[in-house]
Parts: C-alpha cells; sequence; structure tokens
C-alpha cells in the first residue's frame, strides 16, 4: 500500500499538511491515535501574541516581529516570507471548506473564557474581539445551567475597558448543557426565529451587541448566528467557553469530511507501531495491526505532550512517540523550579534543520520526513500565543518541502 | 501507555501488541479527563440516563477495582467505539466499558430473554431458517412483532433481517471451482442464514481474483454475547471457533471475512474480553482479514483493470467495527476504482443500530435518535444504493430508508458483472 505521503496526526498542521498535499495532487493516508487538539483551540489564527523579542506588552504586528524571533523558532526556520504566503493559502482554503477568517492589519484582542485578553491576528465573522465592543452596550447570554461559560468573568473584563455590559439567563435549547449537546440542538432546531424571538424578550432595550457561548452550532453555527442577528436587530457575536471547544470541533470535522471527500484516506483511531526508513528511500510504517504502508514522504504532526506526540519519562526527558526522532530541551524537567520547567516542557521539541526535516539517533538529517506544530522545539504556544499560526505555517511548509522532495525523487 | 502495549519504533519487531484484558484496564491510567471522548458520544446526546464514555470508561473504573457494586450505565453503551477512536491518549474507552458490562452480568444482573435469543444468531437463524417463508410472513406482521416486544422485549420496528433458510449452503455445494490460490471463508451466523447473497458475490470475487475457496466453519463469533455481558456463555463458543479455523491458519491460508464485527472479534476481542492469548488464539487471530482490506492491500491493481463502468449515485456509510480495526475505511478506496460511479461518504459516526443494541425496547429510540444524522444525509442525498460493510447497520440502514443497501463486495461483483 504505496501512496506518495503519510500524515502521522490530526493537529491542525497535519490537517493543514495533507489539504495541501492534496491540493497539489499527491495520495496521501493521515493516521491519527485520536483527535487532535482542535478541541482545546478557539475560532480564529492566534499569529503571535506575546514576545520577550519585541519591547511591547503585547504584539501589535505580528508579522513583523517573526524577524526578531530566536532563531531556532520555527517561524524563522520557514522564514517570514513563506509564513505569510502559509497564512494567505490557509484564509483561501478555509473560507472555501469552511468559514471565512479575515487576516486584520494587527492584533486584535479577543476575549477568552476566563475573560482575558489574548490577541489574535485572524478571526471569523461572528468572534467577538474588545476593538468590536467598544463604546457599544453588550449583554451576555447564558444557557441556564451551561457551567463551561464563566459570563462573569467576561463583564469583569468588560468593566475594565467602561464597555457596560450585563449578564442574561435564558432557557437552554436542550435537556443536556454539555458545550457539545448545546451545539447539536441547534443543528437539531426547527425554529430558529421563534427561539430567538423569545430570547430577544429577556434582553434589556439599551443592548446594542449580544455575546453568546461559542455554542451556537456545529454544522450550521453560520445560519444561526445569521438568523439571531435578523430576529435581534443586532450584531450576535460568539465567546469561546472552556473545552472542548466547538469551533474547534467544527474546524477539525470540516477539514476531516474535506480531505475525506476528496480521496485522502483517514485512519482515526490507529497508531504507529514500528517504522523502517533509510536516507532517501521510502518509508514503511506499520500500524497497531501489523498492516503495513508505505510512502515516498512523511509528515509529523502528532502533537506534543498532551496530545501523544511527545511523551516525557521518569528522568524528565522528553522524546518523540512515533518514529524516536532526535529532541530538544533546554534542562530536564523537575520540580525543582516550576517555571523554568515549564518553559523546558513547552520549549522541547523535536530538533530540525529550516526544512523542518529532523534527525535519528544522532544520525544524518532524514530527507523524506518533515515535522510540524507543536512536536517541534524552540516555541512555547501557551506563553506566545501563537498556536494555529505557527501549525498552519509549518504545515504548509512541510507540504511545500515533500512537494520538492517528490518531485526531485519521484522520476517526474 | 500501558506496559503490554508499550510501541516500539525500532523496525525489528520485539514482542506482538496484544491488549488482553489487563492491558485494557490498566490503560485507565493514561485518561487525563481532556473530555473529548464525551463530547464526541453519540449515546451521551441522545440521553441523560447514560452518563458519557469518560465516567462509564475510566474513572468509573478506578471504583470497580474495589468492588462497588451494581451500576447500570455501562449497559447503555451501544459499543460503537467512536470514543476510543478519539482518544488521544490510546485509552481502550470502549473495552473498558465491554468488560464492565460482563462484570455487572457476574454479579447477576439479568440479562433478558430477548437479548439473550439475538445473542445466538445461528440458533435463530437454523430454527427459523426451517420454514423461512412462515418466520417472514410472521415476522413482518407488525401484531405479532407487538406481541413479541411485549413477550420478550424486542422493539417492534427493530429492524430484523429476513431469514434465508439455507441458500448460500446450496449455491457454495453446488459451485464447481477452477484451481487456485487456497484461501478459507469465514461466513459467520450472517451468510448461511440471514445474508446469502453477500457471501455469494464474495466467492465469485476471489474466484475472479485466482482463488479457490473453501468454508470451513459456520459458527458464530458470539459478539453479541461479548458486547451484552453474557461473557461465561460466550468462552466456550469462541473457543470452538477458533479451533475449528486453526487448520486454515496452520496451512497459512488468509481467513477473509465480509463481516466487520466478526473479523474485529477474531483479532481482537478475545483476547480483550476473554484473555485468549495463547499461541492458537493468536495465530487464528493474525490469519483473519476484513475482506475489503485484503482486497485492497492485496488486488488493487487487479480490480482496477477489471471492474466496469457503474454511473450509480452511491453512499457509503462505514460501520463502527472500522474503527476497531484502526484501518480508515478501505471500501472508500476500492469503491474509487469503479469507473463512472458517484461516491458519497458518510458524514455520520453510527447507524446507531450499535449490533444488537437498538433491539432492545427500551434502547431502540436511543438508537433512533444517534442514527438521526445518517438518515437525514441519505434524505439529502438520495443516493441510488448504500454500501456499508456490516450487516445489522445495512439492515438497519435499508429498514430505515427504503433503499437498496449492500456490502461493498456486492458492489464490486456488479461492477465486475456490468461488461458482460
Amino acid at each position: 500500500m504505496k501512496t506518495d505521503a503519510i500524515i502521522i496526526g490530526s493537529e491542525l498542521d497535519g490537517l493543514v499538511a495533507a489539504t495541501r498535499l492534496c491540493e497539489r495532487g499527491y495520495s496521501v493516508r493521515l493516521f491519527s491515535t485520536g483527535a487532535g487538539s482542535l478541541h482545546y483551540s478557539s475560532d480564529g489564527i492566534h499569529v503571535l501574541g506575546f514576545s520577550q523579542a519585541t519591547n511591547e506588552e503585547y504584539v501589535s504586528k505580528p508579522i513583523e516581529a517573526i524577524s526578531q524571533l530566536n532563531q531556532d523558532h520555527p517561524y524563522q526556520k520557514i522564514g517570514k516570507d513563506q509564513a505569510i504566503d502559509a497564512l494567505s493559502w490557509y484564509v483561501n482554503m478555509i473560507g472555501d471548506v469552511h468559514q471565512h477568517v479575515l487576516l486584520n492589519d494587527c492584533n486584535k484582542m479577543v476575549i477568552s473564557p476566563a475573560g482575558l485578553n489574548i490577541p489574535i491576528y485572524g478571526t471569523s465573522k461572528h468572534q467577538a474581539t474588545i476593538e468590536q465592543l467598544d463604546r457599544e452596550n453588550v449583554t451576555i447570554v447564558v444557557f441556564r445551567g451551561h457551567r463551561d461559560f464563566p459570563a462573569e468573568l467576561i463583564a469583569v473584563e468588560l468593566g475594565k475597558k467602561d464597555t457596560p455590559s450585563r449578564v442574561i439567563q435564558v432557557d437552554a435549547p436542550s435537556e443536556f448543557l454539555e458545550n457539545a449537546a448545546l451545539a447539536k440542538s441547534f443543528d437539531a432546531m426547527e425554529d430558529l426565529d421563534a427561539y430567538f424571538a423569545t430570547i430577544g424578550e429577556a434582553i434589556p432595550p439599551e443592548t446594542n451587541v449580544v455575546l453568546f457561548p461559542a455554542v451556537m452550532g456545529f454544522s450550521r453555527h453560520q445560519e444561526v448566528l445569521v438568523t439571531a442577528e435578523r430576529v435581534l436587530g443586532m450584531p450576535c457575536l460568539e465567546v469561546p467557553t472552556l473545552p472542548p471547544s466547538i469551533p474547534g470541533m467544527r474546524l477539525e470535522h470540516a477539514f476531516v469530511s474535506h480531505l475525506k471527500n476528496n480521496g485522502i484516506s483517514v485512519h482515526l483511531g490507529a497508531s504507529i507501531s514500528r517504522s523502517s526508513f533509510d536516507e532517501n528511500e521510502s518509508i514503511v510504517i506499520w500500524d497497531s495491526m501489523d498492516r503495513q504502508y508505505e510512502a515516498s514522504a512523511l509528515v509529523i504532526s502528532s502533537g506534543g505532550v498532551l496530545m501523544g506526540g511527545l511523551n516525557v519519562d521518569s528522568q524528565g526527558v522528553i522524546h518523540e512517540t512515533s518514529l524516536g526522532l532526535d529532541t530538544y530541551q533546554s534542562e530536564p524537567l523537575n520540580a525543582i523550579s516550576v517555571d523554568r520547567s515549564l518553559h523546558a516542557l513547552h520549549t522541547a521539541g523535536v530538533e530540525t534543520d529550516n526544512a523542518l526535516r529532523p534527525k535519528r539517533n544522532g544520525s544524518g538529517t532524514i530527507q523524506n520526513v518533515f515535522v510540524t506544530g507543536r512536536t517541534l522545539a524552540h516555541w512555547n504556544p501557551a506563553a506566545e500565543s501563537s498556536s494555529e499560526g505557527v501549525c498552519v505555517a509549518t504545515g504548509w511548509a512541510a507540504a511545500e518541502n515533500a512537494h520538492q522532495y517528490l518531485e526531485e525523487h519521484n522520476n517526474g | 501507555m500501558p506496559e503490554t502495549a508499550k510501541r516500539n519504533s525500532d523496525s525489528t519487531r520485539s514482542d506482538e501488541v496484544i491488549w488482553d484484558s489487563a492491558a485494557v484496564l490498566r490503560s485507565v491510567d493514561q485518561c487525563t479527563k481532556c473530555g473529548i471522548c464525551h463530547a464526541h458520544c453519540p449515546v451521551a446526546a441522545a440521553t441523560g440516563e447514560f452518563p458519557g464514555p469518560k465516567y462509564t470508561g475510566p474513572q468509573a473504573q478506578r471504583f470497580r477495582i474495589i468492588g462497588s457494586g451494581h451500576e447500570l450505565s455501562p449497559i447503555l453503551c451501544s459499543g460503537c467505539g467512536v470514543c476510543t477512536s478519539v482518544c488521544p491518549n490510546n485509552v481502550a474507552i470502549t473495552d473498558i466499558i465491554t468488560l464492565a458490562k460482563a462484570e455487572i452480568g457476574g454479579h447477576g444482573t439479568k440479562i433478558g430473554i430477548g437479548q439473550k435469543l439475538v445473542n445466538r444468531p445461528e440458533l435463530v437463524g437454523r430454527l427459523s431458517g426451517v420454514f423461512p417463508w412462515l418466520t417472514n410472513a410472521l415476522l413482518a406482521n407488525s401484531l405479532v412483532r407487538r406481541i413479541v416486544e411485549l413477550v420478550i422485549g424486542i422493539h417492534h420496528k427493530a429492524p430484523l433481517p429476513k431469514v434465508h433458510g439455507r441458500k448460500f449452503d446450496r449455491w457454495f455445494a453446488d459451485l464447481l471451482q477452477p484451481d487456485g490460490t487456497p484461501i478459507s471463508f469465514f461466513t459467520g451466523c450472517a451468510i448461511g442464514n440471514y445474508d446469502p447473497d453477500v457471501g455469494i458475490a464474495m466467492v465469485r470475487v476471489l474466484n475472479h481474483l485466482g482463488y479457490k475457496v473453501d468454508v470451513p466453519t459456520d459458527l458464530c463469533c458470539s459478539l453479541p454475547m461479548l458486547s451484552s455481558g453474557e461473557t461465561d456463555a460466550a468462552r466456550p463458543r469462541a473457543r470452538a471457533l477458533v479451533d475449528a479455523l486453526q487448520p486454515a491458519a496452520t496451512a497459512n491460508k488468509k481467513i477473509i471475512s465480509t463481516s466487520t464485527s466478526c473479523s474485529l472479534t477474531l483479532r481482537s476481542k478475545y483476547a480483550a474480553f476473554l484473555d485468549m492469548t495463547d499461541h492458537v488464539s493468536r495465530n487464528v487471530a493474525n490469519a483473519t482479514v476484513d475482506a475489503c482490506e485484503f482486497l485492497l492491500h492485496r488486488h488493487v491493481g487487479q480490480l482496477r483493470n477489471t471492474l466496469h463502468p457503474i454511473p450509480l449515485k452511491v453512499l457509503y456509510h462505514g460501520p463502527c467495527q472500522l474503527r476497531g480495526h484502526q484501518m480508515g475505511q478501505p471500501a472508500v478506496e476500492l469503491l474509487r476504482l469503479i469507473p463512472g460511479i458517484n461516491l458519497e461518504v458518510s458524514e455520520a459516526d453510527c447507524c446507531g443500530i450499535g449490533g444488537t443494541y437498538g433491539y432492545d425496547k427500551d434502547k431502540y429510540d436511543i438508537a433512533m435518535s444517534v442514527g438521526k444524522t445518517l438518515i437525514d444525509q441519505v434524505k439529502q442525498v438520495r443516493p441510488d444504493v448504500i454500501v456499508c460493510d456490516s450487516e445489522t447497520c445495512r439492515w438497519n440502514i435499508e429498514a430505515q430508508t427504503s433503499i437498496e443497501t449492500i456490502h461493498p463486495v456486492q458492489m464490486l461483483m456488479r461492477a465486475l458483472d456490468a461488461g458482460d
């Protein structure tokens, strides 16, 4: 069973790499132990929110700040120009496959589930930003009994910006009150107009923007929100909830469905048990039920420690789990200094060259394996608020580098 | 990762990875309580009675270890396996819940007579197959079905299959096969009793590809028993089946199965639920292969050159057991080889029926609610034919949509025949 490429992992970067390779006409197979960390990702694209390299409280122009980052940072490895290409390709592609995302001139502030302001570069149409709420009168809607949406914290944060707001409780559209159950009930709702008309009665007349938790449907959230806006006569925006994130799940579903419909085989729930490869030759992997698959190029997008792409041994040393690739970490993880350990944990990962190619057992660079996203070392998604940006940029760059390799080695 | 299930990234293989019941239960410790399984569980979305896979699986398992007694929630799990497939940390959630069902059974919680009957599909098939026309006529009568529901608890709308007597046996006995590579076909309970045409198509496809087919046994794999907690009754039956298939495995023959659930049971569930990890059982497990997986891995080139165009709109629904097989959807890749086919792939995780889960009068409504996504997609796509690898899913989908629903090898057979 040979394909041009195999992707390991269904993180955003793996889905991006698979989509790009498919678009270039390659046969692709994707293996993933489980669903990826998009379940923790809110909406939009965080490119670079915070950096010690700039003197700002937060980064206002993330693309310009890329060249000030550490030389080993994934953005630096692929270069600013490729990062720009990757982001504009992504915005076009995702507009077709899922929903429109707008790249802004500079970072805006998005509201986190804990009410914090987080810089964000690419936003979707119904994603609430602080800028949109400036000088508005805001009502935050809570579905009675829904515990994953701390609306009061959001109201406090808006208060600090002198934005008047209040929280109102309305009846939930479903019997069950988890994020996913609420989203499904909006998908199934027959009379959206009637439902939002009832909500309208509870909204104080001075309101001119309504915030909902980001659970307004899985597959028809845009229709749901547009209907809400029409019925209520004002902008209706979503604010992320605590995990699992419905916007992230929407995105993952849209990707997987797009890949399947374009002939890519997705092996969900499959792990890699062993592999065999030599430099410049095709790669063979075996799944956990000992089926053999062969590919000319491999992309490793299996995530960090949380998603099992990396693990930590009892000595506090980081390992890459699918192929045993060489890793970097600033120091062993220990309990002596939590801050230093956390930094070491977040920035640990696979060491690569600028083409995202790793090494194994200290030998030469492997020419046809490319590593992306959180599996990579030298970046800190949490502290930088750069997760989606790095995943999109490295996923796209890995696909382009694999393309270059395949062109050179497939004899046409 | 649990120790026995540790992955090895070296190219030299040390020991085979076997998930026996100890490994399944040890995987509890891999759970980070991320909640992804719960967000995807179709049963938790359909009923408030089921607390969801995170709770009923790894969380409650810690208390089962200290023997906290009776609980009902595992029974409500349909065993679809979505939770296990989306878990980023290799927790064998569905198998943990299934083992809990067995433990509840061991504590004397009653398994109803209706469930016990559907747990013995080969027995039911044999009895009702004596006068198939009579059985079919009776089961088509709604009054009879109401009485059946009242007496033994099988829902009056549950999609029971038609019985066919021994149509496949008679056809196969008269078949003159050309010489070829020997291969075994494990028909299970379905082909002989309920689904003869799938068996006929499979044998014909294998003959076309140069195989000489033998049918070593028609014993039942006993998955319905295993997934409803009748573990002790399943044990001797599983041993008998492995013994019946052993000669084929010893002769290095592949054992082909058209039922994704029977093949999954042989390959991994006897180890997980019955700890059958002995040499003979593992040999049989490793020789067993799903029909579509086999065709995809061995015969893509040959099929591509011999399939004729079928200009039909086809909706493919991948059954839940494919997740347990961890092999993607090989049928999709095979169907795409058919020229002119207009193929749509199901967006639904599960058709709802969950093997025999939805037959129960108390679970039928949950099953229908779970299956709604698929039925809605069928209404929107309006396919000419629906294709699905698993028998109970096919019966359910056909009953609900009135659209012909066939196995992928039947579609391939039609494409091979189309040129004649």
